[in-house]
């Protein structure tokens, strides 16, 4: 075996020892210390903690709602212009860079990060929320059914998917196209320069980390209500947060497994499994549901949505002087906010070789009318129920949530077949979702390496696990909202500073390639001489010698 | 910018620098300032570009003082820093690799050819790399077709297709130099080429400064 092949036998039995990390020091430790700190917290005063909760999420709601509100406006503002600008010609990767992904498979990738979770949890269960609780309308009306899929429209519509286009865009045009390392402080460039690589950009990746894991959390236990109350529906084995935390700590198990195991062609092949089956329990509504009622609902929602999209994505509460959109629009805001880092960091890696305008109208457009349809499909289906059917599902959604689903099946034929399958998607859902979750944190706290070691990833993993376990315990519902209010507030203000910069770094890009002084304080103005440069080839030239040759002596022989 | 050496109350030139990071880092010849002696008293002026057809002369320069941060003599390659620091706005991509072109590639050459005359005109002109060689201890030498002057020395080389530098203006290539342990000392050999080296060890010292090299 010769040396060469030797020494790269031994770094890759390096790089394949189990126990090996490689961390930023202080990105890592703080945020696992920040985070474990809270969870402790959490622990410790867990009789008191739920109305610490509430305060908490009472207290930002009120004072920084308006901020969350504005943020997310002015981020689909900034996307939307990027979209007709001219910088929408700008290519990832480079001006000469071919897409990795066919556009059909790019598609089909951004449909699998649109869909997640949280729409399992809410497709149904909002609607119906909005339609017995209407803000705008007298509940249970017409008009309260088309408000409320109005309002559901707006929380997982254009603005959550700006926010993930601007930061996927964000981070591939400053991976792809600068060569900066896959981590958020690397959007910061053109502001900060060199200094990302200091304090100020420990201190953003720290944010985006803690951002990411409650974001993920947020979905975990939301998932695992959701995954509690389909297996009580199903085997009757009730609802509790003691349950919940077993099956946390269960799936859990499961993901952390599929981590050591690197079983990624197994994940991905689960996770194309499971988009289809979501898919069909999708067409499965459509066709066996109010089919007629679901297709021209899902026309007039668009364009009741669209109609209405700047008075709704700007209302405060202002004149009502009411607290409804704490735990509606400021809990998503802030959810979508602190998710941001996750998806963003996702759709960039699939997303080499497109356009700036292809990117924003692939990643705003495209998820977001997939998502409309499945709300439509499953939320309208609801509504047809209660208001033209047998009714009954809203007073048990007020009473549980995370049931919504499971009551929408019964009412049509094979409901435990489709309930084992919702709660199957889901589970797999959590599977994929805390898979990919701590590989995006394990990125950002390596220092934005894009394959750190195994170890890492299975620390965060546990970590999202027992975070939202603890959350569960401690706060349930209220406290999950909590997380990822508290989480995104701080993050908020670092997307509107990333707006800033990608659009000075696209300019940069796009602009007469220049250099150009600063004006600067003249000093003394001093004279230019005629000087005397070296003569013959000149230049001192040592790095090209061997050995030299004495001088010839004089009169010698040629 | 012209790298100059204050003496008194005048401005001496020694050769070119160019700018290669928005904190204020310039490159240019270690040949130009080895000595050392020099150091104290380094300076860069820009050139005037308030005009299309410039003024071949600049009577007076309000300098900038340079400090030499790291020095790769053994490349012949010196990293400049404003003192105080300076922030600068420079093009988005900047360094090149050499390796990526074929010999025969475009690319310009860019200096102040004449400014030891004090002809202050950055001066650039077009030529091909002839040949990318490495020297008896390593170095790696772009060869281009064309013939620099005394004040190009630590100017840039630029592929044309790109716009990024690839390297730095060391002189005019002697084969003489190359092996001169077989050859005596007042031999010459005067070609109409030049030596360019690699722009990757710029870019190594940019990276031991703890810069992004972009």
């Amino acid at each position: 075996m010769s040396e060469t092949d030797r020494l790269n036998t031994d770094e890759l039995e390096a790089e394949q020892k189990w126990y090996s990390i490689d961390v930023h020091p202080y990105v890592f430790f703080i945020s696992a210390a920040l985070i474990i700190g809270t969870v402790l917290f959490t622990i410790i005063n867990h009789e008191d903690v739920l109305g610490l909760f509430e305060q908490i999420q009472l207290f930002i709601a009120e004072t920084a709602g308006w901020f969350l509100v504005l943020t997310m406006n002015v981020i689909l503002i900034f996307v939307l212009a990027l979209l007709v600008g001219r910088y929408g010609d700008v290519r990832l990767g480079g001006e000469y860079a071919v897409p990795e992904f066919t556009m059909r498979a790019w598609f089909a990738m951004l449909f699998s990060a649109g869909m997640g979770i949280g729409l399992l949890f809410y497709g149904v269960a909002e609607p119906m929320f909005h339609f017995v609780v209407s803000p705008l309308a007298e509940p249970g009306t017409a008009d309260a059914a088309r408000v409320a899929m109005d309002l559901t429209f707006l929380h997982w519509g254009l603005h959550p998917w700006a926010v993930y286009s601007m930061v996927g865009l964000s981070l591939a045009f400053f991976c792809f196209n600068k060569g900066l390392p896959l981590s958020i402080r690397s959007v910061f460039y053109p502001v900060l320069g060199e200094r990302i690589y200091g304090p100020i950009g420990n201190l953003i990746d720290i944010l985006a980390t803690i951002a990411t894991l409650f974001g993920v959390a947020t979905s975990l236990g939301l998932g695992v209500q959701q995954v509690n109350a389909g297996l009580d529906h199903l085997f009757d084995i009730g609802q509790s947060p003691g349950i919940q935390v077993a099956l946390i700590a269960g799936i859990t198990m499961l993901a952390t497994w599929s981590v050591v195991a690197g079983l990624k062609a197994g994940i991905r092949r689960l996770s194309e499994i499971n988009l289809l089956l979501a898919v069909l329990l999708l067409l499965f509504v459509l066709a066996l549901g109010p089919t007629l009622f679901i297709l021209n609902a899902f026309g007039e929602n668009i364009g009741y949505y669209v109609q209405h999209l700047p008075q709704l994505a700007t209302w405060n509460e202002t004149y009502e002087g009411t607290s409804w959109q704490h735990g509606w629009t400021v809990f998503y805001w802030g959810w979508w906010i602190a998710w941001s880092p996750f998806v963003g960091m996702f759709i960039a890696r699939v997303s080499y070789g497109r356009t700036v305008r292809e990117f924003i109208l692939g990643v705003l457009f495209v998820p977001t009318l997939i998502t409309f349809l499945w709300i439509t499909v499953f939320g309208n289906s609801a509504l047809n129920i209660e208001l033209l059917g047998a009714g009954g599902m809203a007073e048990a959604v007020q009473d549980n949530i995370p049931v919504a689903l499971f009551l929408l099946f019964e009412n049509f034929p094979l409901a435990q077949v489709t309930s084992g399958l919702a709660v199957l998607v889901i589970i797999t859902f959590f599977v994929t979702s805390s898979d990919s979750g701590s590989m995006v944190i394990d990125i950002i706290t390596a220092g934005g390496n894009p394959d750190p070691p195994v170890l890492q990833r299975l620390f965060w993993a546990i970590l999202e696990g027992v975070v939202a376990a603890t959350l569960l315990v401690g706060g349930g519902l209220v406290a999950l909202q909590t997380a990822a209010i508290a989480t995104g507030l701080p993050f908020a203000a670092v997307l509107l500073f990333m707006c800033y910069s990608l659009r000075k770094g696209l300019a940069e890009y796009s602009g007469p390639q220049g250099f150009a002084l600063p004006p600067y304080e003249h000093g003394r103005t001093l004279r230019t001489t005629v000087t005397y440069p070296t003569p013959g080839t000149f230049g001192r030239r040592r790095f090209l010698l061997g050995r030299r040759k004495p001088k010839r002596p004089a009169g010698g022989a040629q | 910018m012209m790298l100059m050496r204050r003496e008194g109350k005048q401005v001496a030139y020694l050769g070119t620098a160019f700018v290669v990071h928005r904190d204020g880092y310039m490159l240019t010849a270690a040949s130009l300032i080895a000595d050392g002696s020099e150091t104290s008293e380094l300076v860069v002026a820009p050139a005037d570009l308030s005009q299309v057809f410039a003024p071949i002369t600049i009577e007076a320069v309000a300098p900038l003082k340079v400090v030499v941060v790291q020095m790769d003599r053994e490349h012949g390659i010196a990293l400049l820093r404003f003192d105080p620091q300076l922030q600068v706005e420079v093009p988005d991509r900047i360094i090149g690799n050499p390796e990526m072109y074929f010999d025969g590639s475009s690319a310009m050459a860019l200096g102040f050819s004449f400014a030891h005359y004090r002809i202050h005109n950055a001066i650039g002109r077009s030529t091909v790399i002839s040949a990318r060689i490495q020297t008896p201890n390593g170095t790696k030498l772009m060869l281009i077709d064309q013939r620099v002057h005394e004040g190009d020395v630590g100017g840039l080389l630029v592929c044309v297709q790109d716009e990024r530098v690839i390297g730095l203006i060391l002189g005019r290539f002697d084969p003489t130099e190359l092996r001169r342990d077989e050859h005596h000392d007042d031999v010459q050999i005067v070609t109409g080429m030049s030596q360019v080296v690699s722009i990757e060890y710029g870019a190594a010292l940019m990276q031991a400064e703890g810069l992004t090299v972009t």
